[in-house]
């Protein structure tokens, strides 16, 4: 069954986690209250990603402003789709880099979620990241149509910045009408 | 994973900074000609695709691009998308600021 991307002028993120303000000084160690769990779901780029990958030395999750995260939400291309028989994988292209993805169908139910996901469509994936013998790739737990396009451009803009304005997206286009229309 | 082909996101005045390498934008459709897809940017400058979709893609149209840019106005495209007629292009020209200054290092 299509899921659909509700996203109709509502808030982005309703039940994901945002980032932290600006006042945690990431110079000093995180303590173990000021980590947040790694199931918190946060809006990424593969390039991010990536570059949190290097510095991770080869642990299951990432950092990224001191935050450590395992879940991750990116918009992305779909290329390079396989299906086997319990399983979905795709390569989702963000612009930044490539990022494989496995999406498990071991029920019906699940293959009807995976026949949608086809080569060249922008989807919406909420990712596992996982590691086996050096090589990275994330397990799809949610992937949605992107019915409308004018959600990847608010999408971006959260991408990964500990910046308070930028997380919600009314300020986000009300900014960048003041930063660029004076 | 990998980085090794990213597309940057450009209006028709950031795509000069970047000619010879792999760019995406959304262009409004203005007229097809044999192959050749001429757009208005984000940034209301003329734009010109080349190998897109022979068929062309419906006037007033939005259609992402992705391919290499070939010149100052020019895109020779590898993946079109249409966006269909509602767009909103001026946050999307504000995203292409964005992603090539402030926080350029989050997407290249």
């Amino acid at each position: 069954m299509l899921s659909a991307d509700q996203f109709a002028g509502a808030p982005l993120f309703t039940g994901g986690a945002f980032l932290p303000s600006q006042s945690i000084d990431s110079s000093i160690s995180p303590t173990k209250s000021q980590i947040r769990t790694p199931s918190t779901l946060i809006p990424m780029t593969v390039k991010q990603i990536i570059e949190a990958y290097h510095s991770s030395e080869d642990k299951p999750t990432i950092i990224v402003d001191g935050i450590e995260l395992a879940n991750v939400k990116l918009v992305g291309l779909v290329m390079n789709r396989m299906e086997r028989e319990t399983e979905v994988s795709f390569t989702l292209d963000d612009g930044t880099g490539r990022i494989d993805f496995r999406r498990w169908a071991n029920e019906s139910s699940d293959t009807g979620d995976t026949a949608f996901i086809q080569n060249g469509i922008y989807v919406k994936v909420h990712g596992h990241l996982r590691g086996f013998q050096g090589k990275r790739h994330a397990l799809a737990f949610s992937v949605q149509y992107a019915v409308s396009f004018n959600y990847l451009v608010p999408c971006f803009c959260f991408f990964g910045a500990v910046n308070p304005f930028l997380e919600l997206y009314p300020l986000v286009f009300s900014i960048l009408k003041l930063l660029f229309h004076g | 994973m990998d980085t090794s082909s990213p597309a940057v996101f450009v209006n028709a005045e950031l795509l000069k900074m970047h000619v010879g390498k792999r760019v995406r934008t959304v262009l409004q459709v203005a007229r097809n000609e044999g192959g050749v897809m001429v757009g208005q940017s984000t940034d209301g400058q003329q734009l010109t695709v080349k190998g897109g979709d022979p068929k062309g893609f419906a006037l007033s149209h939005y259609v992402e691009v992705i391919g290499i840019a070939d010149g100052n106005q020019s895109i020779r495209a590898e993946i079109c998308t249409d966006f269909g007629e509602r767009f909103d292009a001026v946050s999307y020209n504000g995203l292409c600021q964005l992603a090539n200054g402030k926080y350029k290092n989050l997407f290249l």
